[in-house]
């Protein structure tokens, strides 16, 4: 609910950490190959770095069995403006590693359900947040940092505590988090994420023009945002899902040890085991 | 004397921002306020769960005149908390700088009445020590600190924001019911039950039982009584039921293969200074952190990011 005002920030200078779904299962079924995303990525990517010649872009990988920062601009030579050629390469060289080292994880780990597995966005976001955090104690003037995620899987239910710590600890560091979903459900842990934080939340309808969407929305810096009309979400659901059938419910129960929510009256708490 | 401009200058301040960072960790709560003056005890503010009506009362202005007296304002609490369900765990924060208590009565009957109540009554004191309040928290159960100045006092009150550890026989267990309201419909022009004004629907929340709007959450419904929270209210508090692991501190063996980089922030682990590289490691996951990730990791994110990248192995 608060949205971000500068500090000691220098006004227009971003951080952008981006977060983007390496997951096999859904790029194999997606409308987009994977390769035209990353392309209209890496776009993204040197716009962003064009706008200031002082912006930062740092993008991490989000698997199935494993994150990884996958691209750094403050490793990238620093003389000189950044050259498209050379970022597309290493980067793309860098997430074909991280794409291959992923499925061999995913392989060799029995437990992960073929088709519905999620990606691991608690991790992405929590390794974003530990960079901004050092990002943050390196001097008075740094840049605004914000985090954008490109998800396309559905929200695992089991990364919901890891999710909304993240959530709560970048509302507290004031770190807008924007989404921008590439698949075809909403995302409810995204769209939570984007209002508690103040962020822009976005599902294109044509995702073959996405690099148009990415530069229109998501590349102003947040001293800028003040002055444009960016997309509003109407109603972000808020009700809570019952432990016990995990389908959502206007009216529950709720344990008063342990906080778990059910759907209807029992004597003894499941999670717990105190009796009522 | 001491405290600029004034000791109550201060401690209005300062309460002022634990209240604000007691709502943030603790969202399902009630807070009230209650003065001491002239022998008598004062109730400031309702004991109530929005933080913005205790706040304007404290910048509102507040005298200090008379003698303090404990006795009463232990019996005024008494009679407040003694109306609060079973399931909620009550507890007494006493800001206290006079040096004595001027009571009509036997003070040590009311510490045991509290302690019967299972209050939880904690002392910060501004001036020095005193028994009584140390026998009142010893008997209670609660803390008793007393404040060197101005910032030390300011620690010690945030030091009660986070919620104390519950004793299990204590802890009764209730099934409450709780209605996690949406938002109405953008064309629904309705009064909201709380300010008696008009409201569009896309402004407030619906109460699901009885259909009422209310302007914010965490509320309880004026009408059919039925408490109102979301989501995120709920799970403010689950990184206290699933903390984080503490980290081991080790060092770099000669010749270690492996990451020299922290894995939270990338920072280099490798201290050309120093001969002893000391670091961090989190049991679970064997991922290195430096100092300042392993500080931000338990103070405010709650998520180890090695064990939350990755999936675990078991079945």
């Amino acid at each position: 609910m608060t949205s971000a005002h500068s500090k000691l920030y220098s006004d227009d200078v971003s951080l952008v950490v981006v977060i983007v779904d390496t997951n096999p299962f859904f790029w194999a079924g997606a409308a987009l190959p994977f390769a035209d995303f990353f392309g209209h990525l890496i776009h993204f990517v040197n716009s962003l770095l064009l706008l200031n010649h002082l912006n930062q872009v740092v993008v991490i990988a989000a698997g199935v069995s494993s994150c990884a920062y996958v691209f750094d601009s403050g490793n990238a030579a620093a003389s000189g403006s950044p050259d498209v050629a050379a970022t597309f390469a290493k980067a793309s060289r860098k997430v074909e590693e991280f794409v291959k080292q992923d499925a061999r994880d995913t392989a060799g780990n029995g437990t992960v359900a073929g088709g519905g597995a999620a990606s691991l966005f608690s991790g992405a976001l929590s390794l974003a947040l530990c960079y901004i955090q050092r990002v943050f104690r390196s001097g008075t003037r740094h840049p605004q940092p914000r985090i954008l995620c490109l998800q396309g899987s559905p929200d695992g239910p089991e990364q919901y505590v890891a999710v909304m710590n993240s959530i709560f600890s970048a509302q507290r560091s004031m770190v807008p988090i924007d989404s921008c979903i590439v698949g075809t459900q909403d995302s409810a842990f995204l769209q939570q994420a984007s209002y508690i934080t103040g962020g822009v939340y976005l599902k294109p309808q044509e995702l073959s023009g996405l690099f148009q969407y990415l530069a229109a929305v998501f590349a102003s810096d947040l001293h800028s945002r003040a002055f444009l009309r960016l997309p509003k979400t109407l109603g972000v659901d808020f009700r809570a899902s019952c432990f016990c059938h995990k389908k959502t419910i206007d009216m529950g129960y709720v344990c008063s040890v342990c906080l778990s929510i059910f759907c209807k009256y029992h004597k003894k708490c499941s999670t717990c085991g105190f009796c009522c | 004397m001491d405290y600029r401009p004034s000791r109550m200058a201060v401690v209005a301040k300062c309460a002022e921002a634990f209240i604000r960072e007691f709502f943030d960790q603790n969202p399902l709560s009630h807070v009230g306020l209650v003065t001491i003056k002239d022998g008598i005890s004062h109730r400031l503010t309702d004991i109530g769960g929005s933080p913005e009506s205790q706040i304007k009362a404290l910048m509102g202005k507040l005298e200090c005149s008379g003698d303090s007296s404990l006795q009463n304002a232990l019996e005024l609490i008494h009679g407040y908390l003694n109306q609060i369900p079973s399931y909620g765990h009550k507890e007494v924060l006493i800001l206290y700088s006079a040096l004595n208590t001027c009571d009509p009565g036997d003070v040590m009957e009311t510490v045991e009445k509290c302690k019967k109540s299972k209050i939880r009554c904690s002392v910060i004191g501004l001036a020095a020590e005193i028994f009584i309040c140390k026998h009142l928290c010893e008997e209670t159960g609660g803390s008793y600190t007393v404040a060197l100045d101005e910032s030390h006092f300011k620690e010690l009150l945030l030091e009660h924001a986070p919620p104390p550890p519950a004793i299990a026989e204590y802890a009764a267990a209730n099934l409450i019911k709780m209605g996690f309201p949406q938002r109405g419909a953008e064309d629904l022009i309705s009064i909201c039950s709380c300010h008696k004004k008009i409201k569009s629907g896309a402004e407030g929340y619906i109460c699901p039982r009885c259909k009422v709007n209310v302007c914010e959450l965490p509320t309880e419904c004026r009408t059919c009584g039925l408490t109102l929270v979301s989501s995120p209210h709920l799970a403010r508090s689950y990184h206290h039921l699933f903390p984080v692991a503490p980290f081991d501190e080790v060092t770099f063996k000669l010749g270690q293969k492996g990451g020299q980089n922290c894995y939270g922030c990338q920072q280099s682990l490798i201290n050309s200074d120093s001969q002893s590289n000391l670091h961090v490691r989190c049991p679970k996951c064997n991922q290195h952190f430096c100092f300042d990730c392993d500080i931000y990791i338990h103070e405010s994110l709650h998520n180890c990011p090695g064990c939350e990248s990755q999936r675990s192995f078991s079945s």
